[in-house]
């Protein structure tokens, strides 16, 4: 019970601490500097870098919900392979999906998932995400961080960053070894079977949903 | 003699390739996700119960517990029960063949036992002993015990064969098992605290897993095995996917 309420809180989080000040301003000179062309460690640390600062940003703003939704659904756009992201969701149940199913359904899922973790980020107001390693892997890299919430043990959440649509983007996020696109391909799956296979009707529920 | 040994192997064979069969559906594994869930049906019954468990008796509990005790006192509750779990971790470090962790843990029980009033604070993480959690079921898995089949163990959720063997066990191993009387009452107390604490701490989260998720069983299940691996140091090292393999066109 312990170990699956804590690591599910973390789900929650999706690396959304707030920044340092030191963070921020590394942050900001790394949106000034020129991104590189090629991925390597270093780009791909700091896309990450960049995604952890701009998110503390919308924390800090003190906005209403709802401008903090738009606001990290615009973050998730700029930083995230939303069409892999939407693609892997769909999962097999892609394959028969029309073309206008298919872009509905990657811009109602991007805004579901801004809701779904954009709602839990002010609840870590006062924690911070420390950028670790970089790990290469065979087509990708894994930037891990460590998560520093207060009144409770550090915690890990990696970032898998590519360059498969020729620019850098982050693909998946595993917290505390859980990966979150396959948490939301089950969580798809699971509103398709509900509509017994309607994928009109899942994407619907979807605008509703988070 | 002989004859019946060798009649065995294609009855082997042809069960090991039906598996194989079964594991490279793609349906069949997305599915579940490739855990090894042979007892689905049993388990969602559980899980349902369990989760009625929450709905009428701990979420509610939880819920007070959050209104009425002070912020700063909460993490104070959590941190006693917390303490009650160290003897159990020195033993299982030891079993482990780790006599530093063990060390470790029995020197965190004592300082925060004495300095720490209690457990009630965690003086011993800033001497740099941190909590260093385990079990019977880390024991097994250390002995390369496998994980066996996902199990919905009643009131104490998802598990595994091996981790339920290991729950039992821990029952047995942890030294604050020999408490009685006034003192085991207290304990029992300050256990129960400490879940309560615990449920009201990710209060949010486990709600969207229960109430709001399509398929809480589902996600309950995925998060229990994925976390519960990569935390023993076993998880798949092939991390995912290779982001150029699928097909994105038209999303």
């Amino acid at each position: 019970m312990m170990i699956w309420a804590k690591t599910h809180s973390t789900l929650i989080l999706m690396g959304s601490r707030m920044l340092t000040r030191r963070l921020f301003i590394t942050g900001a000179l790394a949106l000034v500097a020129q991104p590189s062309l090629a991925l390597d460690q270093s780009s791909a640390k700091a896309l990450i870098t960049r995604l952890v600062d701009q998110i503390n940003v919308v924390i800090d703003s003190g906005q209403s919900e709802t401008g903090m939704y738009l606001e990290f659904e615009k973050i998730f756009k700029k930083f995230a392979d939303t069409s892999f992201i939407a693609a892997y969701a769909m999962g097999a149940d892609g394959r028969r999906a029309t073309a206008s199913q298919k872009q509905s359904f990657s811009n109602a899922f991007t805004g579901y998932l801004s809701r779904r973790y954009g709602a839990r980020f002010r609840e870590f107001i006062g924690g911070r995400l420390e950028v670790k390693s970089v790990t290469k892997h065979k087509r990708f890299y894994e930037v891990s961080t460590t998560a520093y919430l207060r009144g409770e043990a550090p915690f890990t959440v990696s970032f898998h960053v590519s360059d498969r649509t020729g620019k850098d983007l982050f693909f998946n996020m595993y917290i505390e070894g859980v990966n979150m696109l396959l948490s939301e391909r089950t969580e798809i799956g699971a509103m398709l079977d509900r509509r017994r296979g309607n994928i009109d009707a899942m994407i619907a529920d979807l605008h509703k949903a988070g | 003699m002989f004859m019946s040994r060798f009649q065995i192997v294609p009855a082997c064979l042809i069960l090991i390739s039906g598996a194989l069969a079964a594991c490279s559906n793609p349906e069949i594994d997305q599915a579940t996700n490739g855990i090894n869930d042979p007892y689905e049906a049993l388990n969602r019954t559980t899980y349902s119960v369990n989760k009625a468990i929450d709905t009428v008796a701990l979420r509610p509990t939880a819920q007070l517990f959050g209104a009425i005790v002070p912020k700063d006192i909460q993490p104070l509750v959590r941190n006693a029960a917390d303490n009650l779990g160290t003897p159990k971790n020195a033993v299982n470090h030891l079993l482990q063949g780790d006599p530093k962790d063990a060390l470790g843990s029995t020197m965190r029980f004592a300082i925060n036992s004495t300095l720490g009033l209690g457990g009630l604070f965690d003086p011993a993480s800033e001497f740099g002993l941190a909590a260093n959690e385990t079990d019977f079921g880390e024991t097994l898995s250390v002995m390369g015990a496998p994980e066996g089949a996902y199990v919905v163990l009643p009131v104490f959720g998802p598990s595994n064969a091996r981790d339920a063997a290991g729950t039992v066990v821990d029952f047995f191993l942890d030294p604050m098992g020999q408490l009685t009387g006034a003192d085991a009452q207290i304990a029992l107390g300050v256990r129960a605290a400490g879940i309560i604490a615990t449920r009201d701490q990710f209060g949010d989260t486990i709600d969207s897993i229960l109430y709001d998720s399509a398929d809480g069983y589902a996600q309950s299940r995925l998060l229990f095995v994925q976390n519960r691996r990569f935390s023993l140091g076993v998880a798949d090292d092939d991390m995912g996917e290779d982001p150029f393999d699928l097909d994105t066109d038209g999303f």
